[in-house]
């Protein structure tokens, strides 16, 4: 009887899709967003509906076939992409090549999934359904792999076929009437290892048992099943050690079953579909406190992979994250987003994990059209014939010093006489830089939450356009003055030579001395109101190289 | 101390601007003088060298007879020797001081 109504209860009981702030758990949750919309086709709202009207069939029916599914897809792709095979140079044939092969799968799933309505069965009954077509789905992979082994066979590739073959052979058993038939499903995960369905010592009825056991619903929390399965989920849950730069807040297995509720394993084991594959650059995620912009700037750097060359990453990276920003206008969303990055997994490790934040007051400049546009391109930096070449928006929300950069590439372009046409790109990308500096410079004992804490952000994108003005009003007067200068090319590039080789040495009273000696030499006075204003900026302002540097960009373009 | 400079800088350019004033209306002296003399000053900053600098100053002030001007050098005097940082900010701000007022004067 108390089961009955426990049951009753769970049904009554509505699973939200919902972040929690801890990086960890809101992937997993992530990652089976990204399953299922990748595998049906289903967009976050639709995948909400689903879950209020019919979890049971979300669970034990279209999330296991897809899970496996995405995995069956993921082993056909490293037989595909391996370098010990490399059918991707072998194989000519279209409906054999890899995209055309894990299309055909999707739609396997999409059609074993729709053919019947499963509406009146029990968890049970639907989960035998669904057992059956995870078998269906094995089964033409298996057929795919045999596809291949034939084609190899044809084009007399023995030494290859024979190895593919062979790994055949561990899943499949082959009739004589060629019919396949599973004897294990050829899953494989790096990141679980053996965990669970993993492990590859388990025969296919054993891997059905263990994937009942992830879908099953879990009563609340019940001590004696909690300690069982805390054994089981620490194994792979990442410890604070391993990841040495990642903060998140401590987990254990009491936390993660409460924040799950039924289905703890399910979304436990969807960690690894958050992240995107960048071959041999590593995986990536990205991951901000709010679920629907997470979700969106994932989907379209997964997107965005796919029509872009490799090594790209991070420029594709803030390019999603930018054009989403942008489209969304999430601007409360902008305090904490991080990009999680990890290089590879061996037995369990997760190597070289980066973590990549960036900061509310870059963010809200980004979101200026203007200053996003200027920073939006690449400058080359290298110095001679050799082309190094950096993208300054990424430069920029990573936290580097545009200043030094835009120097380098000025002084650069100067030495090679080149003329530049970008010149009002780079100053704007100086405004951003001075704003993000100046704001840096709090006076001391500044305390944190008072009045001006939320007023501050917005005057970041005035700081910059004071910036333009102050700028834009010196040099004017300036190439005034010296207007005649500008007759002689040379004349000109060895003052901005000179110039430029005191700043970079940031000897102000150098500067200020070949400037003013240059302008005194011509008839045409500084007006009082310029002369103080540019007093102003070289003895009172702490960042007085920026506007120096603008000023001298300013100048070389006539 | 420090707190002490910055209140004798703020008098001194405030009655720097007096003597800009005196400069600016006055016909005698001419462009090209100025001129002369901001390089003479400028080398005189750059070189940390203060004894030419007062010594080119007072030459130059030294041909008008105002109050303003007295006051000026008193007010310039009480603060020599300076720091070099603080040099360069005084020796600047007089320098930029005559650029600015440089062809009001007669030729």
């Amino acid at each position: 009887m108390t089961n009955i109504t426990y049951e009753a209860e769970l049904r009554m009981k509505v699973i939200e899709l919902r972040f929690s702030g801890n990086w960890y758990t809101d992937l997993c949750i992530l990652g089976f967003i990204k399953l299922l919309n990748e595998i049906y086709g289903w967009e976050l709202q639709e995948i909400r509906e689903r879950l209020r009207k019919e979890p049971h069939l979300i669970f034990a029916g279209y999330f296991p076939v897809a899970y496996i599914g995405w995995y069956l897809i993921k082993r056909l792709e490293r037989f595909y992409l391996s370098r010990d095979y490399r059918l991707y140079d072998i194989i000519e044939e279209n409906p054999l090549k890899l995209e055309n092969v894990k299309a055909r799968l999707i739609n396997k799933v999409y059609e074993l999934c729709l053919e019947d309505s499963q509406e009146n069965c029990n968890e049970r009954e639907v989960f035998e359904k669904t057992w059956q077509k995870i078998e269906k789905l094995a089964e033409a992979t298996g057929s795919i792999i045999l596809g291949w082994i034939n084609y190899l066979h044809k084009r007399k590739l023995e030494r290859i076929s024979k190895k593919l073959e062979n790994e055949f052979k561990k899943c499949y058993l082959l009739s004589a009437s060629n019919k396949i038939k599973v004897r294990k499903l050829p899953i494989h995960s790096d990141f679980y290892h053996n965990f669970m369905l993993f492990n590859p010592s388990l025969n296919v009825e054993k891997q059905k048992e263990r994937l009942q056991k992830i879908v099953q619903r879990y009563p609340p929390l019940d001590e004696e099943i909690l300690r069982k399965f805390d054994r089981t989920i620490n194994k792979f849950l990442v410890s604070e050690k391993e990841i040495p730069n990642v903060y998140y807040t401590p987990t254990n297995a009491e936390n993660i079953y409460k924040l799950f509720e039924q289905y703890p394993l399910v979304f436990l084991m969807c960690f690894e579909i958050a992240f995107e594959n960048f071959g041999p650059l590593g995986y990536y995620a990205f991951y901000s406190p709010d679920l629907e912009f997470t979700y969106y700037v994932n989907r379209r750097l997964s997107a965005l992979k796919r029509r872009a060359k490799k090594g790209d990453v991070l420029r594709l990276t803030w390019k999603a994250i930018i054009d989403s920003l942008y489209e969304k206008h999430a601007k409360w969303v902008l305090e904490d987003m991080y990009i999680i990055k990890y290089k590879s997994i061996t037995r369990q490790r997760i190597i070289g994990v980066e973590y990549i934040g960036f900061d509310k007051a870059r963010a809200t400049l980004i979101l200026d059209d203007r200053i996003r546009e200027s920073l939006n391109w690449r400058i080359n930096i290298g110095e001679g014939e050799e082309s190094r070449t950096v993208w300054l928006i990424e430069r920029f929300l990573q936290g580097e010093d545009l200043y030094s950069i835009i120097l380098n590439y000025f002084s650069n372009q100067l030495s090679k006489r080149e003329e530049f046409l970008e010149a009002s790109k780079l100053i704007m990308a100086l405004a951003a830089e001075y704003s993000i500096r100046h704001r840096n410079k709090e006076p001391r004992g500044h305390r944190l939450f008072t009045s001006d804490f939320f007023v501050k952000i917005p005057t970041n994108i005035e700081i910059a356009y004071s910036y333009l003005r102050n700028l834009e009003m010196i040099s004017s007067i300036i190439k005034k003055i010296i207007s005649p200068l500008y007759e002689e090319s040379e004349a000109l590039r060895s003052l901005i030579t000179i110039l430029l080789e005191t700043l970079s040495k940031m000897d102000k009273n150098s500067f200020m001395h070949i400037l003013l000696s240059e302008l005194n030499k011509y008839p045409e006075p500084l007006t009082p109101k310029i002369s103080k204003k540019i007093y102003r900026i070289i003895f009172q302002d702490s960042y007085w190289y920026i506007y120096a540097l603008g000023l001298l960009i300013k100048l070389y373009r006539r | 101390m420090k707190g002490k400079t910055i209140k004798l800088f703020s008098e001194i350019k405030q009655s720097f601007n007096k003597v800009l004033n005196v400069i600016a209306t006055s016909e005698r002296v001419s462009t090209r003088y100025i001129e002369g003399l901001i390089y003479s000053l400028l080398s005189a900053v750059k070189a940390n060298d203060q004894n030419s600098f007062l010594n080119y100053l007072i030459t130059f002030l030294n041909t008008f007879n105002r109050e303003e001007i007295s006051e000026f050098m008193r007010k310039l005097y009480n603060v020599f020797p300076l720091p070099e940082e603080s040099f360069q900010k005084l020796g600047y701000l007089i320098i930029m001081g005559f650029m600015s007022i440089k062809v009001r004067g007669g030729e």
